[in-house]
């Protein structure tokens, strides 16, 4: 809790600065901020505190991804300065916008209450449609934005929509109430709780970017700005998945028969549509939303499973995708950046003149293929085991198969940075801080990949 | 634990030649470090010759930070494996040429695909040996990919596919085993090999490994990544690939196939074994004519590793020792002959056969040398592959009459395309690439004094190494 009040009052404070027309404390106030609300929240470990009629819970699953939120916002922001080198005003309206859909973010994986959880995911999603647009003069950006609003509040409509039919069969919002409505009731439940549950996952598919509602995902990831790009599939995703695991496993994990068959029937979709369509993708940014997708297909494989240890490896794997997917975004940021193209032959030859760029950039797309000793392997062959252990067979299947797909496409861009000739009139310089940052981001992914047992262990 | 030394030591000497802090000295640290390496593998060898029952393992509990646990074990098998890795490594980076002038990221991925070699020969946990199995693909790839010539964006590409799609299976098969394992479920090789499954359940599991192995091999018909592969590859590459990486197939039917489906291997393999028998005939026929050396070893490589899973899977003793025995020979032998193929292309920038020839006559030490390789690789009695095949085709007589007269082809095919490979190379008129054909000088045949000393010793006298794996065999035809 204290750590939204303070990225509020941080956002607040980033805009007042803006007002008065200081830009150069806006980063260093954000980063303190950020820093500070990333220990309150730790602090809260283990206590497990209830708020406001229950609205609000911040046991140690949302202390966790809201850790895993927090340090992703502060590793997006620290590739900001370059991003934004170009773009003279201060920006703190983009800044709040980020920290503001962070907010969001983190009462989305602490709710208590349907009510609580539609208000993050909105006060998420709006920050999110007008940074789509941030660019104002790049018509992309602004078809992005526009396609963003209009089917995302078309999906908020099915959400709401399902939560007022579930607050209709079970006369309440609360999540543990209905989970005792649901226990009680299990025998006949009324056809108002299946569909307005099914509303409710139609409306959260939406948001995770899943498969069938995965239409606005490739459009809106390559017209955005790509730092926003960035944020939307790190947190805009992970706190989505975190909160319909949370939603499904605190009220509706004893009728599993009632959302088990849809939901394998999204993740296999997802996993087929995703990796099939990155395959034939020579845009890296698009290639980047398909693979999204397809990871969105295999987190829910941990919400289909729902073992105790579940959460675990939901956590694993959402950083390792993370971790993964902003290394390779603050590559592909570079080389658009020199470049002028987000074409998989802007790579080429890029290992020949930035050796550790290239080095980051192939940690993380075999991390991302699942190769091991990578994290990413350690987190999709726990989520296989989970999986398997419950005897779901055939999703492991496509899981894996969807997983080979992957290698090819993730392979690609390897290929062009290490086999094919450079471009030879272009050079892609970067700075020494930035270097070092990329560095940093694939250092973490080495060390996540040594012990991978301490998250899943977690919680 | 010692055995962890044996993964920890080329894994830490891979990371400090990748931060590129050595430079120049690159080379040599790598040398050194493989030939310490070596150095322990003998002493772990030595240890283990006084083991009492046989066998060195290592139980390392951290499955708290890692989730999965660390299970090493080394019986004989695993030890005249990890001996053949030890020993080809430092051959293969003396191999290297001063002047190619390799970064220190090759030998890096060099040592790196040691480690992994030797992780999966000595693994005794699935996951583990899963993830060694998949880590040695990585090195050979980057190899490939970065030093590769022509065309090797398409091939290698194709090449990982393909082998991954082969481990994939496998995984689900891992997976799927998993489940069956008693409570609490283990990945232990041991808690696998309790599972006695039923022959409906041991086809699919077969099928699964099978395809993994195969491809790994590589066997008729999923050679096709093969001869390009090697083709386009460094030679060091393919020294890496032939000599050891295609090991950790045959490695993986004597671990998983033999003990976990027994039935299906006892019933003949499905209908493989006669595919396998196909490939190997077809893969010396197809030597004979091709155009280019590195190509014809490619197929002959084909033919050879045929004939050890031929032995493995006839399923009695004389076979499997012949197969093991076969292994290590073979590894020797292939990087015998790349290192000859590589001393020709080094000096004549060629390796088409017909643009060779009367080598003999300008370099006889280089001649002898060669002669050798070519006779071990033809099985020549007194050389090692000879013991190894009379063995295999000994086995496989024992368990269809048939197939091992087919196979005994193989050698008449064998002697047929190396020794005129031998003829068309080094003796006959001298063309125009021959004519100034350096012998070898004295630190070119120190490289091969290690392979001419094994082709002898394991010809001359198998009795030591077939009684160190006797005990390891007999288990694993008791076992069912």
């Amino acid at each position: 809790m204290y750590a939204i009040i303070t990225i509020s009052i941080v956002a607040l404070i980033v805009l007042m600065l803006g007002a008065l027309g200081h830009k150069k404390p806006l980063l260093p106030v954000v980063f303190a901020g950020l820093t500070l609300a990333f220990g309150l929240n730790l602090m809260g470990w283990n206590q497990s505190v209830h708020l406001f009629n229950e609205m609000y819970i911040a046991d140690n699953f949302s202390i966790a991804f809201n850790g895993v939120l927090i340090f992703t916002t502060i590793l997006v922001f620290l590739f900001a300065p370059v991003y934004y080198k170009p773009v003279k005003r201060p920006l703190e309206d983009v800044y709040a916008l980020f920290l503001f859909a962070l907010v969001g973010a983190l009462t989305m994986t602490a709710f208590g209450n349907l009510l609580m959880l539609f208000v993050g995911i909105e006060t998420m999603s709006l920050s999110l449609y007008i940074l789509a647009g941030s660019k104002k003069f790049d018509p992309n950006s602004n078809e992005a934005a526009m396609k963003y609003f209009l089917t995302g509040s078309f999906a908020s409509g099915f959400l709401l929509f399902g939560i007022a039919l579930l607050y209709g069969a079970s006369g309440s919002l609360n999540l543990e109430e209905i989970h005792q409505y649901v226990v009680a009731h299990q025998a006949h439940l009324p056809g108002m709780l299946h569909i307005g549950l099914l509303l409710v996952a139609i409306g959260m598919t939406f948001k995770i970017g899943a498969a069938p509602f995965h239409f606005w995902a490739p459009d809106v990831y390559e017209g955005s700005p790509t730092l926003i790009t960035t944020f939307m599939a790190t947190v805009g995703k992970v706190a989505a998945i975190a909160a319909f695991f949370r939603l499904i496993n605190s009220s509706f994990a004893e009728i599993s028969e009632v959302w088990k068959l849809t939901l394998t029937i999204f993740a296999i979709a997802t996993i087929l549509v995703g990796n099939l369509s990155a395959f034939y993708q020579d845009n890296v940014k698009r290639m980047f939303a398909y693979s999204g997708i397809a990871h969105a297909g295999y987190m829910f494989i941990a919400i289909i499973t729902l073992k105790e240890s579940a959460a675990g490896v939901l956590l694993l794997y959402t950083m390792s995708y993370t971790i993964a997917t902003i290394t390779a975004f603050a590559v592909l940021i570079l080389v658009r950046e020199e470049t002028g193209t987000f074409n998989i032959k802007a790579f080429k030859g890029l290992a020949k003149s930035n050796p550790t760029e290239a080095f980051a950039m192939t940690i993380a797309m075999l991390s991302l293929a699942g190769i091991p000793p990578l994290v990413g392997f350690a987190a999709k062959y726990n989520l296989f085991v989970a999986a398997i252990e419950q005897g779901n067979l055939p999703l492991v299947i496509v899981a894996i198969i969807g997983s080979v797909i992957s290698v090819y496409y993730y392979i690609r861009p390897i290929i062009a940075m290490y086999v094919s000739k450079p471009n030879e009139d272009i050079v892609i310089e970067s700075s020494n801080s930035y270097r070092r940052q990329i560095e940093l981001a694939a250092i973490l992914m080495i060390i996540l990949g040594l012990i991978p047992g301490v998250f899943i262990n977690l919680i | 634990m010692i055995l962890i030394l044996l993964l920890i030591l080329p894994f830490l000497a891979s990371l400090t030649l990748f931060t590129g802090k050595l430079g120049n000295h690159s080379r040599n640290f790598a040398l050194i470090s493989s030939m310490v390496i070596f150095v322990i593998s003998v002493v772990v060898g030595y240890a283990f010759t006084f083991a009492d029952d046989k066998i060195l393992s290592l139980d390392l509990d951290l499955e708290k930070l890692l989730n999965i646990q660390i299970i090493l074990k080394a019986d004989a098998i695993s030890m005249v494996l990890v001996m053949l890795t030890t020993l080809l490594v430092p051959i293969i980076i003396t191999s290297t040429s001063r002047k190619e002038n390799r970064t220190h990221n090759f030998y890096a991925l060099i040592l790196l695909m040691e480690m992994a070699l030797i992780g999966v020969f000595t693994s005794s946990e699935m996951i583990l040996f899963y993830i060694f199995w998949e880590l040695a693909l990585m090195p050979v790839f980057f190899i490939t990919a970065i030093w590769g010539g022509e065309n090797k964006k398409k091939i290698t590409v194709k090449f990982l596919i393909y082998t991954l799609f082969g481990s994939f299976a496998m995984l689900i098969a891992i997976l799927y085993l998993y489940t069956l394992t008693p409570h609490p479920h283990s990945f232990s090789f041991e808690s696998f090999y309790q599972l006695h499954l039923p022959y409906s359940v041991q086809v699919p599991v077969f099928l699964a490994f099978f395809l993994a192995f195969a491809i790994k091999i590589p066997l008729f018909p999923f050679h096709s990544w093969q001869a390009d592969t090697y083709n386009t590859s460094p030679v060091q590459g393919t020294m890496l690939m032939a000599g050891i990486m295609l090991k950790m197939g045959l490695y993986g039917i004597i671990r998983f196939l033999l003990p976990i489906t027994p039935d299906v291997v006892a019933g003949g393999s499905l209908i493989f074994l006669p595919l396998i028998l196909f490939g190997v005939i077809y893969g010396a026929i197809i030597a004979i004519r091709q155009p280019n050396l590195k190509k014809l070893i490619a197929f002959a490589s084909l033919s050879h590793v045929g004939i050890i899973a031929l032995g493995l899977l006839s399923n009695n003793h004389y076979g499997i020792e012949g197969g093991i025995l076969q292994m290590f020979s073979h590894g020797v032998n292939v990087v015998g002959f790349f290192l000859c193929y590589y001393m020709i292309v080094k000096r004549t920038n060629t390796d088409r056969i017909a643009d060779l020839g009367g080598i003999a006559s300008v370099a006889p030490r280089f001649a002898l040398v060669f002669l050798i390789v070519v006779m071990a690789n033809v099985a020549l009695p007194l050389t090692n592959s000879f013991v190894g095949e009379f063995l295999i085709l000994l086995g496989l007589f024992q368990f269809n009459k048939v197939m091992a007269i087919i196979a005994g082809l193989t050698i008449i095919l064998g002697a047929v395309y190396m020794l005129n490979m031998y003829k068309k190379v080094m003796f006959g008129p001298q063309t125009k690439a021959t004519e100034e054909f350096e012998d070898l000088s004295i630190r070119e045949m120190l490289l091969f004094v290690p392979i001419v000393i094994s082709i002898f010793w394991a010809g001359i006298s198998p009795s030591f190494a077939l009684q160190m794996i006797e005990g390891v065999v007999k288990s694993l035809i008791t076992n069912h």
